[in-house]
């Protein structure tokens, strides 16, 4: 008999990092993507907990599930708040002093180079260059999340490298076909 | 300047791996999602014994371990959690062992990472003393003929030690090279062992070029890049 506590548990801790990862990517911000990943999570166990129900007709990938969940809140987040990072006053004084590991990583001035750059791309170039590089998974997994084909994928990916390296070399130009 | 690779460019794209959570927040969203840590209970089921003075003793043990999962550095329970990650040693077989070592000393690390700076002494030995018993564990390791999934874990947790030293260190805490200049040692031998295994075979020129970029590595010194390459075209 399943139990699907415990089988959410074990997705819970495959994906944690690596959604957190990819929302703090595009928010910049540990308080916005803490809210956002954990919004991912609570609509993901929802979704999961429904979907096993009475016929038990289970999320086929929950990890693409999630992605997407964690996409279209980005999305939401943007069109509420705008690009700009917002930091509200009243909340900087609950701010943890000690120096987390994304604060850091943010003020070493590579990372926060190429996070910037990576920033700079649009949705799809950033999206498809964190999935394969950065959590390692495979095109065939990318291409369900997107809903395209595997091909389509690798030319999003070819294209994506190719801008963000015209990004990190100003003299490198891009040929587009 | 010169322009940057493609192989290059992917380099610096990990680096972006080091963003993660704080430990602290995953264990409260879990928490207030699914009702659970992110710990384990060292004992699980003792606490379905009927009897009450006996579960009830159980209980305190369980919690006690339970609660020494997410201890510090100077926390008063830090020192029964150490005891119990090296406690599972008996459990783990020899071909697993220098996976383990390795897991245990970046468990070391995360905790380096969250520990107030004034207990740091004391954890950092303990990491060395880990990478130290890898390496040793490491060396009696025959890649060529081992199970690839046990080369797998072993290159995988090598490489979460590598980064996560980078981390910490990058976080001003100096960590050293006692120990892990010794894995190094272990994971030179073991590239080179299957470098010379593959050069001795005949190989398709898909294999041949694997090879050639394995040398490359090899000679830069980036072993775990080596061994990824060599698993991942198995």
């Amino acid at each position: 008999m399943s139990n699907p506590t415990k089988e959410f548990s074990k997705i819970f801790d495959d994906c944690i990092e690596k959604i957190y990862r990819f929302v703090f990517i595009k928010v910049s911000s540990e308080e916005i993507a803490n809210d956002i990943t954990s919004e991912t999570f609570l609509k993901g166990w929802e979704a999961y907990q429904a979907s096993c129900g009475l016929d038990c007709q289970k999320i086929e990938n929950p990890k693409a599930f999630l992605y997407r969940i964690a996409r279209n809140l980005v999305i939401d987040y943007y069109r509420e708040k705008g690009k700009a990072q917002v930091v509200s006053v009243e909340n900087a004084a609950i701010i943890d002093p000690r120096p987390g590991i994304a604060e850091v990583a943010a003020f070493s001035s590579d990372l926060d180079k190429i996070k910037t750059m990576l920033n700079d791309l649009n949705d799809d170039y950033q999206n498809v260059i964190v999935w394969h590089y950065l959590d390692d998974l495979p095109i065939s997994e990318i291409a369900k999340i997107m809903d395209k084909s595997e091909d389509a994928v690798r030319v999003t990916l070819h294209r994506a490298l190719k801008s963000l390296k015209s990004k990190m070399n100003p003299s490198f130009q891009i040929q587009e076909v | 300047m010169s322009d940057m690779t493609d192989k290059q460019l992917i380099a610096e794209i990990k680096k972006l791996r080091q963003i993660k959570p704080a430990k602290t927040w995953v264990s409260s969203v879990k928490k207030e999602i699914l009702g659970q840590e992110t710990g384990f209970t060292f004992f699980p089921g003792l606490y379905l014994k009927p009897a009450f003075a006996t579960a009830f003793g159980v209980l305190l043990i369980v919690g006690l371990f339970g609660f020494s999962q997410n201890a510090l550095p100077g926390d008063l329970l830090y020192s029964l959690r150490k005891l119990t990650d090296s406690g599972q040693l008996v459990f783990v077989s020899d071909a697993d062992r220098p996976a383990f070592e390795l897991e245990l000393a970046n468990d070391r690390l995360n905790d380096l990472a969250l520990a107030p700076a004034g207990n740091l002494g004391p954890t950092i030995n303990e990491f060395q003393a880990n990478v130290l018993q890898a390496a040793k564990q490491l060396n009696r390791v025959d890649a060529t003929t081992s199970d690839p999934i046990i080369i797998k874990k072993i290159v995988a947790a090598a490489k979460k030690v590598e980064e996560k030293k980078q981390e910490v260190e990058s976080m001003g805490v100096v960590v050293g090279n006692e120990g892990t200049d010794e894995l190094n040692i272990a994971l030179k031998i073991m590239t080179e062992s299957l470098i010379a295994d593959l050069t001795n075979r005949s190989l398709t020129e898909d294999k041949a070029l694997n090879l050639a970029q394995m040398k490359e590595f090899f000679e830069k010194g980036q072993y775990t890049q080596a061994l990824e390459l060599y698993l991942n075209n198995q």
